[in-house]
């Protein structure tokens, strides 16, 4: 009986400590017409402590919304445009030697900031990236003998480009599998796109108002890890990235040969972690499958590897997904 | 005297050396021949190389590879036939030979080397020349001048071997069409194309009574075992509309079951709206160890007790005349 009251007091407590998701998304709103799910998707990452990777057609305004999301939050913030010439050095920092203390001091790059923008992450060179991603793993950076912890709570938002692959260097599987979100942005609605074309051409250009400090984000943290799962959800997460690496046990012989690799526990740890702070953003202080099902393509879409067959038969990781869920039963 | 002495005795040993050579050349005869002296061009025929010899000499035929002589090929060469007669030994080589020349032909004398049984003395031994003719087909000169046909092709009789490759071939393609038909037919009335004999299954309603009764007995609830109880219970519903409306709601959440319903417009609103309750309540026991009373749990079973007995298939009794009768799905009553 004691749990139940637990679960109705954190359902009373996330009711109250969850009434900024609706601000954000009011402000959000105000600057970011249509792509209602590219804003829940950068609210769950916000929350759940997890680095999202955007990927759309150049125009969705991917940049905006976090350059937005940033805005809302009292927080530091940088923008990294990521080119071929592009050093590690220009992310992390370097050490710098003064003539007038004769010494070596350390300046820091833009990754010393809440929120990390890293515009076309696939147009630097794999050093740049692998050292953007060790400090998204580690949430260090080491710059010559020192180590700096980066400040709570840091967020990589990345963008990327699906088309114009000349020129580029695509993440590898590993480091893709560092993000919690792979966010794919579709064109907007007609009615939307009227909309934004009235307001670029009245120039009515709003500025979101700054309504949360860094430590609401912390607090709001903290109450999302308290969301409970019960084990049958548990157990729905991991049946869904069992079957990611096993089809045949859950009667998807035909993707069998589809898959080259299914997702880690990693997968499965995020599936989790964002289905829990779903559950939040919709004011409920547990998780049911409807929170699983509604993250699990942003979770599982990059930490699929197709085969060559099922790129022949264009067959992609989300329309695996969908055979997925239509295949495990839902507790 | 001496002189007329001496010449006496060279005839003498002349006479006899002549006289033992004769002797012994006798022993061994070679013979070539041909089966025809005249053959049709492209036509086959024999040659035949034979030679008899005492057991203890040796002859050493003549060796052909291709040609016997120019503008007369060989076919084939036979294995030595060899037999004993008379202590004397017969060897027999035949070659199946032809030409496509006409015109006169001369097979040569042929050596056939001796060697005695003393294994010294070596001596040639020749055949005698063999003469044939290879012509064409004779001209019918009567009607030289006559313009005929081309001779058409002799009528053999068709053997089993000949026609089965291609009679297989055709019943091979004809069963391939009607197997197509077959499946064209199939695909387009949207019918299984392997029909694998089942028993007859069981109504989705007779499932879930059966399912509920099971359920009624296992006192759950009365045991506290609330999580259990809901559980089984939305899982009974799921399966009966899984298997009544073909909407897959076993792996379906709640939201999806009430928006596949919304689509398909099978269910009132008040049993629409009645089923959501019942599935978000259960949700809210089953994931967040809600708790309910026991009004609320006998109220969720009989819930989903009149929910079966609403929706399921009315059962309409054909005229008696027809000798049968037939079970029909209609729409809910409820509708």
């Amino acid at each position: 009986m004691s749990e139940t009251v637990d679960i109705k007091e954190l359902n009373e407590r996330i009711q109250k400590e969850s009434a900024f998701v609706d601000l954000i998304t009011i402000e959000m709103n105000k600057v970011i017409i249509g792509q209602k799910q590219l804003i829940e998707s950068l609210l769950i990452g916000l929350l759940s402590d997890g680095h999202v990777l955007l990927e759309g057609l150049p125009g969705l305004a991917k940049t905006l919304a976090i350059n937005t999301l940033a805005k809302t939050i009292d927080a530091g913030f940088s923008r990294i445009q990521f080119t071929p010439d592009l050093l590690p050095a220009d992310v992390i920092g370097t050490m710098i030697y003064s003539m007038k203390k004769e010494e070596f001091t350390v300046k820091r790059g833009p990754i010393f900031n809440n929120f990390v923008l890293a515009d076309e992450i696939n147009r630097a060179p794999a050093k740049v990236q692998s050292a953007l991603l060790e400090a998204m793993q580690e949430k260090q950076v080491t710059i010559g003998s020192q180590t700096f912890k980066l400040e709570k709570p840091f967020l990589v938002l990345a963008t990327q480009n699906p088309i114009e692959q000349e020129g580029t260097y695509p993440l590898p599987e590993a480091q893709v599998d560092r993000f919690m979100l792979k966010v794919v942005i579709n064109y907007p609605k007609k009615e939307e796109e009227i909309l934004i074309v009235r307001e670029n051409l009245a120039k009515n250009f709003p500025e979101p108002n700054r309504i949360l400090t860094t430590e609401d984000i912390l607090k709001a943290r903290d109450v999302v890890k308290d969301v409970y799962m019960d084990e049958k959800i548990e157990k729905y997460i991991v049946d869904i990235v069992f079957a990611t690496r096993y089809p045949e046990d859950y009667g998807l012989v035909n993707l069998k040969d589809m898959i080259s690799f299914g997702g880690s526990p990693r997968a499965s740890i995020n599936l989790s972690k964002a289905a829990k702070a779903y559950a939040f953003i919709k004011r409920r202080g547990y998780v049911i499958p409807e929170d699983v099902r509604a993250v699990c393509h942003d979770v599982l879409r990059h930490r699929i590897g197709l085969t060559y067959q099922a790129e022949a038969e264009n067959i992609t990781s989300v329309d695996i997904i969908n055979d997925i869920l239509n295949a495990v039963e839902v507790p | 005297m001496n002189k007329l002495f001496n010449i006496r005795i060279l005839v003498v040993l002349m006479v006899v050396l002549l006289g033992f050579g004769f002797a012994s050349k006798a022993q061994i005869t070679i013979d070539v021949k041909m089966d025809t002296n005249i053959m049709l061009i492209g036509d086959q025929t024999k040659l035949t190389i034979e030679s008899s010899f005492p057991a203890n000499f040796e002859v050493k035929f003549p060796i052909f590879s291709d040609t016997i002589i120019k503008g007369l090929e060989v076919l084939n060469i036979s294995d030595f036939d060899t037999s004993m007669v008379d202590n004397n030994l017969k060897v027999k080589q035949e070659y199946l030979v032809t030409s496509f020349d006409t015109g006169w032909y001369e097979i040569p004398m042929l050596d056939f080397q001796i060697t005695f049984p003393d294994k010294e003395r070596v001596d040639t031994v020749q055949s005698r020349p063999v003469y044939f003719g290879v012509v064409t087909m004779p001209l019918d000169t009567a009607n030289a001048m006559a313009i005929t046909d081309i001779k058409a092709p002799l009528d053999a009789p068709l053997t089993f071997q000949e026609v089965w490759p291609a009679a297989s071939i055709a019943l091979g393609s004809i069963l391939l069409i009607l197997a197509i038909i077959y499946l064209l037919l199939k695909l387009t009335r949207k019918e299984a194309i392997f029909v694998k004999k089942e028993k007859p299954k069981e109504p989705a309603h007779i499932i879930a009574f059966r399912d509920l009764d099971i359920l009624k007995d296992k006192k759950l609830w009365q045991q506290g075992k609330l999580k259990e109880y809901y559980s089984e219970l939305t899982e009974i519903v799921r399966a009966y509309i899984e298997n009544r409306y073909a909407i897959q709601a076993l792996e379906m959440t709640t939201d999806e079951i009430i928006d596949a319903f919304r689509i398909s417009g099978d269910l009132v609103k008040d049993l629409k709206d009645n089923l959501f309750d019942l599935l978000v309540k259960a949700d809210f026991i089953k994931f967040a160890k809600g708790s309910a009373l026991a009004d609320e749990n006998e109220a969720s079973y009989r819930f989903v007790f009149d929910f079966v007995t609403k929706t399921k298939p009315v059962v309409i009794l054909r005229d008696e005349d027809e000798k049968h009768q037939e079970n029909e799905i209609s729409e809910p009553i409820e509708n």
